[in-house]
């Protein structure tokens, strides 16, 4: 450690530069992940905000809850005796307001139950993001569809759907809206397994978040840049410990010539790498958090310091594999190296 | 005594008719208090005579006596032991650890070798070297000469049996080339210890007690003129 220390400390430029790689690939993967975070929540908040659990949607509705239709004698069997147990609908839609602005917004509406906002009828909550453009509680909206008025009760935060704020309708108002009796999904929180009922088709909720369409796709798409940047970070660790170790291949000849152990000499290139990695990762955690606080306001951003940390934890897994595969070199190099230059 | 025995020592590389005989069958001999020279040109032979002497590479044949030890009877791990108990090496300048300073160089090999030089034996050795004043320089610091000095206390350093030296004034001027051989010449004579120098340079035969010929991997014993 005290020798590698000491060779950061002597070639400072050399090591700012590998740092400043890591720096600027951790950060910008940061950024992605913020993103990926940040797009998932502003599609499905509403979704992944509910505790673990099951949905159930009609087996006939080919997993679209949109066609989900759940009669009164279905729904009673998948709510009987479980705490907490919903039944609900999603819809998008829009409503206008006072100025006859419209806003799109996705109707919730559920039976009574703590993991839903319990609206009465004529009343309305809205995800916050609507108060932000301009929407105060008391304020009277309405839609086409209903015949009467949705008095603004709350705002409630980060809830959304589909990238679209949620509000949250009673019953009967819902009805009304989209002529309809039965509810499209029934939700039992809890982490024991599926019940088998007959006629509905049984979801976690990881599931479910892949049946909202759009979801998967933008999902996937995000995560693989996501990991595709943390594989070239990888590759890069390896490319960039290969070339300082080809450098010093000379230096490692010259080390075992007087005695060091090959052992010593890899101790010596991972408190390297793990040093420069943390540095660079302090940075690069510090900035992106930092950004969380300073993004604008709409746009979907959301990195938690346990995402930065875990990917923090990956990076340094990388950087290590990397730089051992690199290291594989300094096994092979002899002292002989240090002393016979070119010359037999 | 003899500190440093070659018996039919042989090294070839390569094999069938791609074989290359770097050092054709050779026996020596090196007294304790003896200076030697190894000359000739370059891909005579020289370095691998130097690194077969220092155990760093086995001899296709023959055997290496080192101190009494027989080094081809030897595994590796007991070979480095005995390198780093009865041999120093002189490498080129180069060969000094860049990012270290003269003093941190030889903490380190006191590190490694687990420290048999006491104190007042290491200050006499940077003053015997003339590098007292340099202790805290990085070899970028230092001249060509100075550079070479700090290289000869790493080989001096816990007082080795041996000392083999490759080209150690390839790049020196005249008077620095001569500065360093009056060096060696007065560490191998006061400490008794056994210095074997490979040059090009043919003007430092004058320091040295025995003088060889590396010609095509043959060594010969050369008058001095």
């Amino acid at each position: 450690m005290n020798l590698a220390w000491k060779e950061i400390k002597k070639n400072k430029t050399k090591f700012i530069i590998l740092g400043s790689i890591i720096f600027l690939v951790s950060f910008l993967t940061f950024i992605i992940s913020g993103l990926s975070n940040g797009l998932s929540q502003d599609n499905a908040a509403l979704i992944k905000d509910l505790p673990e659990g099951q949905f159930y949607m009609n087996a006939d509705a080919d997993a679209t809850y949109n066609l989900s239709r759940i009669d009164a004698s279905m729904q009673d069997k998948a709510m009987n005796g479980q705490k907490d147990a919903a039944a609900l609908s999603i819809q998008m839609g829009f409503v206008n307001d006072a100025d006859d602005k419209q806003h799109s917004i996705a109707f919730v509406t559920s039976t009574d139950s703590k993991l839903f906002e319990s609206v009465e009828k004529g009343e309305i909550v809205l995800d916050r993001s609507l108060e932000d453009k301009g929407l105060k509680v008391g304020d009277t909206l309405t839609n086409n569809q209903f015949s009467g008025e949705f008095t603004v009760k709350a705002f409630v935060d980060q809830k959304k759907y589909s990238h679209a704020p949620v509000a949250y309708i009673n019953m009967e108002n819902y009805k009304e809206i989209y002529r309809v009796n039965e509810m499209q999904l029934v939700f039992v929180p809890g982490k024991e397994k599926a019940l088998e009922i007959e006629g509905l088709q049984s979801f976690s909720n990881k599931d479910f978040l892949n049946t909202i369409p759009s979801y998967s796709a933008e999902q996937m798409s995000l995560n693989m840049i996501v990991w595709f940047l943390v594989v070239i970070s990888g590759m890069l660790f390896a490319i960039f410990f290969y070339m300082m170790n080809v450098q010093k291949i000379g230096l490692y000849g010259i080390l075992k010539a007087i005695g060091v152990k090959t052992s010593s000499l890899f101790g010596m290139m991972w408190s390297q790498m793990i040093v420069i990695t943390l540095i660079a990762l302090t940075f690069s955690v510090a900035l992106s958090q930092g950004f969380t606080m300073i993004a604008p306001a709409g746009m979907p951003f959301s990195l938690t310091l346990q995402t930065t940390v875990q990917l923090s934890i990956v990076f340094i897994i990388i950087g290590f594999i990397g730089a051992t595969l690199s290291g594989i070199q300094i096994k092979k190099v002899e002292p002989l190296q240090a002393i016979q230059q070119g010359e037999v | 005594m003899a500190i440093l025995e070659l018996n039919k020592v042989k090294k070839s590389f390569g094999t069938g008719h791609k074989q290359v005989d770097a050092l054709k069958e050779t026996d020596f001999l090196a007294e304790r208090g003896e200076l030697i020279a190894i000359i000739g040109p370059s891909g005579s032979g020289k370095s691998t005579f130097l690194t077969i002497v220092g155990g760093l590479l086995s001899p296709s044949t023959g055997e290496v006596i080192i101190n009494k030890e027989n080094l081809s009877s030897l595994n590796e791990k007991k070979r480095s032991k005995i390198r780093l108990k009865e041999i120093g090496f002189i490498l080129q300048a180069s060969n000094l650890i860049p990012f270290l300073t003269v003093e941190k160089q030889l903490k380190l090999l006191d590190k490694v070798k687990k420290g048999n030089m006491t104190k007042a034996e290491l200050e006499q050795l940077y003053k015997d070297l003339g590098i007292s004043d340099l202790r805290d320089k990085y070899p970028s610091d230092l001249s060509g000469g100075e550079r070479q000095r700090a290289a000869i206390a790493k080989a001096l350093y816990s007082n080795p049996s041996i000392i083999l030296a490759d080209e150690p004034t390839a790049s020196l001027d005249s008077d620095r080339a001569y500065e360093v051989m009056e060096l060696l010449k007065n560490e191998t004579k006061n400490k008794n210890t056994t210095t074997i120098v490979v040059t090009h340079d043919t003007r430092l035969v004058g320091y040295c007690d025995k003088v060889y010929n590396m010609t095509d991997g043959i060594l010969t014993l050369k008058s001095k003129e």
